[in-house]
C-alpha cells in the first residue's frame, strides 16, 4: 500500500531518478533558474532546499554530504561559498516556483523553479513602499518599466557572482570564513547605491 | 450472477452522456498586458508574473 508515501516516482528507476534530481539541482545552482516540468519542480524542491540548508552548515561534513548527490564540484563550490552565504537570514524558503504555459508537444505543465532573490525582493519591497507614499494610485503603466530595470538589475548583479566562482575557486578553501562573509555585504553594499542612483 | 434485463436504449444511453462535458481551461487578464492568461501563470505574451518580470516572451 502507498500509505504516506508521498511524492512521484516521475516513470523512472531509483537510480535513474537519483540521476534526474542531481542534475536538475546542479543546474539550479549554476544558473539560478531553470525551466523544468512542473511534476519534476515539485520533486527536486525539498531536495534542493535541503543542499541549501547543508550549505549554510559549511562544515566538511555538510559538504561530503552534499557532494554524495551533487557530483559537480564547481557547483558544490558555488553552493558553499555563495549561496550559503546569501541565505545566512533565511530560514527556509530559498526557491520558487513560477507556473507557466503548457509545453509546446506533449502540453506537460512546465514551471521555473528559481533561487529567491533575497536582496533584490528586499529591496522592491522597499521601493514599493516609498512610492505608495509618493503617489497614492500608481498605474501599472508607470511600474512596467521599473520592474523591467529591477529584472535587468538583478541579471547585471548576478553575473558578477557567476565569474567569481571561476575566479575565486583556487583561493575558496584557503578563504577564511570572515573574508568569506565580507564578500556578499560589500557587494549588497555596492547594489543599495546602484539602487538609490536609478531613483 | 447480475445481468441486465433490458438492453439500454438509444434514449437512455444518450441521456446518461449529456453529462459528459468538457470544461474550457479558465482564464485571467494579464495585469501587466490585459491579455488573457491562464491564472496563477506566468503571461506567456509579456513574460510577466505578479508585476515582475519574468524575462523570456521571445516566442
Ligand atoms: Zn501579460
Amino acid at each position: 500500500m502507498r500509505h504516506m508515501k508521498k511524492g512521484s516516482k516521475l516513470n523512472r528507476t531509483a537510480s535513474h531518478r537519483r540521476a534526474l534530481m542531481s542534475n536538475l539541482i546542479t543546474g539550479l545552482i549554476t544558473h539560478e533558474r531553470i525551466r523544468t516540468t512542473k511534476a519534476k519542480a515539485r520533486e527536486v524542491r525539498p531536495l534542493a532546499e535541503k543542499m541549501i540548508t547543508f550549505a549554510k552548515r559549511g562544515d566538511l561534513h555538510a559538504r561530503r554530504q552534499v557532494l554524495r548527490l551533487i557530483k559537480d564540484k564547481e557547483a558544490v563550490t558555488k553552493l558553499f561559498d555563495i549561496l550559503g552565504a546569501r541565505f545566512k537570514d533565511r530560514p527556509g524558503g530559498y526557491t520558487r516556483i513560477l507556473k507557466m504555459e503548457n509545453r509546446n508537444g506533449d502540453n506537460a505543465e512546465m514551471a521555473l523553479l528559481e533561487l529567491v532573490a533575497e536582496e533584490v525582493s528586499k529591496g522592491s519591497g522597499r521601493k514599493r513602499r516609498r512610492r505608495s507614499k509618493k503617489k497614492t494610485a500608481p498605474d501599472a503603466v508607470a511600474r512596467a518599466p521599473q520592474a523591467e530595470a529591477a529584472g535587468e538589475q538583478s541579471a547585471e548583479t548576478q553575473a558578477p557572482d557567476r565569474q567569481e566562482t571561476v575566479a575565486g575557486e583556487a583561493a575558496a578553501e584557503t578563504e577564511t570564513p570572515a573574508a568569506a562573509e565580507q564578500q556578499p555585504e560589500a557587494e549588497a553594499g555596492e547594489k543599495a547605491a546602484e539602487e538609490n542612483k536609478q531613483d | 450472477m447480475a445481468v441486465p434485463k433490458r438492453r439500454t436504449s438509444k434514449s437512455r444511453k444518450r441521456q446518461r452522456r449529456t453529462h459528459y462535458k468538457i470544461d474550457s481551461p479558465a482564464s485571467s487578464l494579464c495585469s501587466n498586458c490585459g491579455q488573457v492568461k491562464q491564472p496563477h501563470r506566468v503571461c506567456p505574451h509579456c513574460g510577466y508574473y505578479k508585476n515582475r518580470v519574468v524575462v523570456e516572451v521571445t516566442e
